[in-house]
């Protein structure tokens, strides 16, 4: 497995590495700030916006546990032309999970926090949600039963699985 | 990932502490990010090219890591799951970030990488952290996984995503480049 000495032929790159690695401390009260805001429970930063958009989504398969047939989707309902210019838009993610009792959403809008944004189920097994997102790229999941993660088939996959399952990215242009 | 001298085992152990985390013990992933923070934060550093980036990116991972925490597949490699998240962090912060072009001279930088013993001062840390910052991002992350965090290929294939031969030539370039651009200023 150790394959190191192969790049270690410059004492100079040696003597540079060794001398990263002694780096300040980092980190001095990380734990007391990230339990500050895990107490706190999710956070899900204030959302603004009233320009709505439409569009659909894919299908996919998941098992987990008990073998599950889901339809995931997005709906982004069309723009409001009354409506003042917003700075976050109403992106509706729906999902097709029959049998399922409890879907959510987890993403980089609401720091992967599976109770901060569940979904109601609309009809035949559909879950829906709606969230304002600013423009920007946001990675996304759904939660199947608090156990499951889902990607969104409306979106492309994610480069680099982030915690080690499939997510997808869904982007939100500035003007929309 | 295998175990390696680089994600070594303590006691209680990484799966100890993901499973007492899991039940709701907040002591237990406090310990957790003890265990990590210096080494996270110290990627994250040289990575964002920022002490107040790195310690936004390592929160962040860490929130991130403490909501997912149900995720972590593998619990005894914990911190393969939390550098790879680190990583995601740096990336998308990278992407949004334009990183200060070093302007200063590096000769002295080079000079004492041929000469200087162990003891290297911080402020020839500092030098280097400049220089390391004109790197491509790419070739900073795989230099830095390699030579700064002492992981092999495998660990830097399971934590990137890249293959082998990429992660190879990007360390061998990482290496080139920072000569060149000491060199080059000692000429």
């Amino acid at each position: 497995m150790n394959d190191w000495h192969e790049d270690r032929t410059d004492p100079a790159i040696e003597r540079i590495a060794r001398a990263l690695r002694d780096a300040p401390e980092m980190g001095r009260d990380v734990e007391q700030r990230v339990l500050a805001v895990r107490r706190a429970g999710g956070d899900v930063p204030a959302a603004r916006g009233a320009r709505r958009r439409r569009g659909w989504i894919g299908a996919g398969a998941l098992a987990a546990g008990v073998a599950l047939v889901l339809v995931t989707g997005r709906t982004r309902i069309s723009p409001d032309p009354v409506a003042p210019a917003p700075a976050a838009a109403p992106i509706e993610f729906t999902v097709r999970a029959p049998g399922s009792s409890r879907v959510s959403i987890v993403g980089d809008f609401n720091d992967w926090d599976p109770r901060a944004n569940p979904l109601t189920t609309r009809a035949e097994g559909v879950w829906a949600t709606t969230i304002p997102l600013g423009p920007g790229r946001y990675n996304y999941a759904f939660v199947v039963d608090g156990v499951a993660w889902v990607p969104g088939d409306a979106d492309p996959r994610a480069l680099g699985e982030e915690f080690g399952t499939p997510t997808s990215v869904v982007t939100v242009p500035s003007s929309i | 990932m295998t175990a390696s001298r680089s994600l070594p085992q303590t006691i209680p152990s990484d799966a100890e502490l993901v499973l007492r985390t899991r039940v709701g013990d907040h002591e237990a992933f406090g310990k957790l990010m003890a265990r990590y923070r210096q080494r996270l934060g110290r990627y994250a550093w040289y990575a964002l090219g920022s002490r107040d980036d790195a310690e936004d990116a390592l929160q962040d991972t860490f929130v991130r890591a403490y909501r997912a925490i149900d995720q972590c597949t593998h619990p005894d490699r914990v911190g393969a799951w939390l550098f790879r998240i680190l990583i995601n962090r740096c990336r998308s912060r990278q992407a949004r970030k334009s990183l200060l072009v070093w302007s200063r001279d590096g000769d002295a930088a080079y000079e004492r990488a041929s000469v200087e013993p162990v003891s290297e001062s911080a402020a020839w840390r500092e030098e280097i952290e400049h220089a390391l910052r004109q790197l491509p991002a790419d070739q900073r992350e795989a230099f830095l996984l390699k030579h700064v965090e002492e992981l092999s290929y495998d660990e830097m294939h399971e934590l990137t995503g890249a293959s082998h031969s990429a992660l190879k030539m990007r360390v061998k370039r990482a290496c080139g480049r920072l000569r060149l651009l000491l060199e080059d200023e000692r000429a």
